[in-house]
């Protein structure tokens, strides 16, 4: 690929630019509180929100990632569509009522509900800012590599510009410009996925069935069927399910975004509706990573660059031409910027709601402190995020989204759940089950393959055989488990009066939300 | 579906007037965990079990059913799919049962 640099990708993008700039100015002058700031002032409407939810939650790695691995590999690029779904429905039944009607802002809102604030907020912070990060290093080198195949533009740069970008939209904009920045993003992606999938259909005479026939006859019935080049290993496989299904149901950016509509039963039907999009994108995906194994080859793809990234775009250029090919740049673009975007707003949300407010003002900070606070940390976030996009050029996005996925649910999801559903659940039990999850998914990673043989270029067999060696990948299997065992074993060792007291008070609160009547009788 | 009796006489003895308001939020309370956990362990084991085969048996899950349809490119949609009805389920017990029966408790 020599003359990537499309005139017409170009202006889409400056259209998106100009579009997403102007509800970021539209946005400011009704951001003038936290309330707003962090939660667009309640005021998003279910149907928005799912939207926006979809538009949070729909990655790179959904689209240009996913379908790559497709097209190289064949069905078992659809183990990532799949775990990025099944965590939805855990986070309707188990976790929307609860986090809605007694949070405010972020989940430590909830698990420090009835413990000790500051404590509880302090780990649950370390948690959800080790998930962000991870998730947002995947976001830049995803960003990156793309902008510079689209345009030619050198890696820093690109990292640098959507860096800027994403910090005008939540340093001026807050949760209203994100979000909307997010609809705009999912109605486009969605919109240009399922043309790209209807495009590639309308050549089998739209049967799917016929696509994956002319796909097996070319590269063998191999494609049809689960291999194990993308997972390897059996409890592999598994833990990376564990992962991806618990830790969507923790991912900071997707919670936060429960606070942004009216009540829960706004809050229940976004989710519905996120679900739905999702599912229904995943699906698509999956038609666009066969067509571009058939109609653009997985060699062609490979030679392109970007670790496969770009077999959507190429499957664009060759069933809609050059227009279409820009468009569906432009989307991407678009779509790295949104995630970005909702990922450092809840990064934000924590430095500011979690750490400043709670722990080092005790709750008691100024509106305009706080919010100078948030702004604060937005730049912080934004040019951490760059430097660390910048210093990991070059890692495959699905893998290192699946990791982020990893601490999410060894670190939030078992006290998450535990806060809500267990009376005996106390403090120090919330404070260790976190620091565990979060320190033993990293010391994993460290010394799995992962970062040992992917990043640091030894040869596995010479590290196959040290003591401290981690032949899995994905480290929930053995994370998550630990945390909840900790959390359950020091939950039983130590007693709280007042979080046991507390316990009826938050039932009470879930089913009546935060201005309901008292449990009299 | 014994589950499901259970949930709702949980549901009913929430509804019955002679007895406390703690009673019946408690009962409330009972029946949305019931309903939630009951949800949540459908989907695990649909994820789950698709997950174990395809772990542990992949010619199995490799099986050409005709050509250009194989087993796993059957039930990884159907998995997707599942995911969104029981989310339609939960949503609809929610607002049709749930919904009601707070509100008559919150009078």
């Amino acid at each position: 690929m020599q003359s990537n640099v499309n005139v017409l990708s170009i202006a889409f993008f400056f259209v998106f630019m100009g579009l997403t700039l102007f509800i970021t100015y539209w946005a400011a002058k009704r951001t003038s509180t936290t309330e707003h700031f962090f939660a667009a002032g309640g005021q998003i409407t279910a149907w928005q929100n799912g939207w926006a939810l979809a538009g949070d939650f729909l990655s790179a790695a959904a689209l240009l990632g996913i379908a790559g691995i497709i097209t190289s590999n064949g069905f078992d690029g659809m183990i990532y569509s799949i775990g990025w779904l099944v965590g939805w429905p855990i986070i309707l039944f188990l976790i929307v009522e609860p986090l809605r009607n007694v949070g405010k802002f972020t989940f430590a809102d909830l698990v420090a509900y009835r413990l000790g604030q500051r404590s509880v907020r302090s780990a649950a912070a370390i948690g959800t800012l080790a998930v962000i990060l991870f998730y947002l290093i995947a976001q830049m080198v995803a960003t990156g590599s793309l902008i510079k195949l689209l345009f030619g533009v050198p890696y820093a740069w690109s990292v640098l510009l959507v860096g800027s970008v994403m910090l005008i939209y939540v340093l001026f904009g807050g949760m209203l410009a994100t979000t909307w920045v997010q609809v705009v993003k999912a109605v486009l992606l969605l919109v240009g996925g399922s043309i790209l999938a209807l495009l590639v259909l309308m050549q089998f005479e739209m049967n799917p069935i016929k696509l994956f026939a002319t796909a097996a006859e070319k590269f063998g019935d191999k494609v049809l069927q689960p291999g194990s080049r993308v997972v390897s290993g059996q409890w592999d496989a598994i833990s990376l399910g564990l992962g991806l299904m618990f830790g969507t149901a923790a991912m900071p950016h997707v919670l936060m975004r429960v606070y942004t509509v009216k009540n829960v039963k706004q809050a229940r039907l976004s989710i519905l509706y996120a679900t739905g999009l999702i599912g229904f994108f995943h699906l698509m995906v999956f038609i666009i990573g066969f067509g571009a194994m058939v109609i653009v080859g997985p060699q062609a793809v490979a030679k392109a660059g970007g670790g496969g990234n770009m077999a959507a775009p190429l499957l664009a250029q060759a069933v809609g031409g050059s227009a279409f090919f820009g468009f569906i740049c432009a989307v991407a673009f678009a779509t790295m910027l949104a995630v970005v975007a909702g990922l450092t707003l809840s990064g934000v949300a924590t430095l500011c709601h979690d750490v400043w407010t709670n722990v080092i003002r005790h709750g008691k900070a100024e509106e305009a402190e706080q919010l100078r606070v948030a702004r604060v940390a937005t730049i912080v976030i934004a040019v951490l995020a760059v430097m660390l996009g910048i210093l990991f050029e070059g890692q495959n996005v699905a893998f290192m989204a699946g990791l982020a996925f990893s601490i999410a649910c060894a670190a939030n999801f078992p006290s998450l759940v535990l806060a809500i559903i267990w009376r005996r659940f106390t403090t120090p039990a919330a404070v260790a089950s976190i620091l565990v999850g979060t320190l033993s998914s990293l010391v994993m990673i460290l010394l799995s393959p992962t970062v040992q043989v992917d990043v640091l270029g030894k040869a596995l067999p010479s590290i196959a055989e040290a003591w401290w060696f981690v032949p899995l990948k994905n480290p929930a299997i053995i994370c998550m488990p630990l945390s909840f065992a900790v959390a359950i074993g020091v939950s039983l060792l130590t007693t709280e009066k007042d979080a046991d007291r507390t316990f009826d008070e938050m039932q009470n609160r879930i089913l009546f939300g935060p201005l309901a009547r008292g449990n009299s009788t | 579906m014994e589950t499901t009796g259970k949930i709702n006489m949980d549901l009913q003895l929430a509804l019955d007037a002679p007895t406390s308001a703690t009673d019946r939020m408690t009962a409330l309370v009972r029946s949305r965990l019931a309903v939630a956990l009951l949800l949540s362990a459908v989907m695990a084991t649909i994820y789950f079990g698709f997950m174990a085969l395809f772990a542990f048996d992949k010619p199995f899950l490799g099986t050409i059913l005709m050509p250009g349809l194989s087993l796993c490119i059957l039930l990884g949609p159907a998995v997707i799919v599942s995911s969104f009805v029981l989310c339609l389920i939960y949503v609809i017990w929610a607002n049709a049962v749930f919904d009601n029966s707070i509100e008559q408790l919150r009078r």
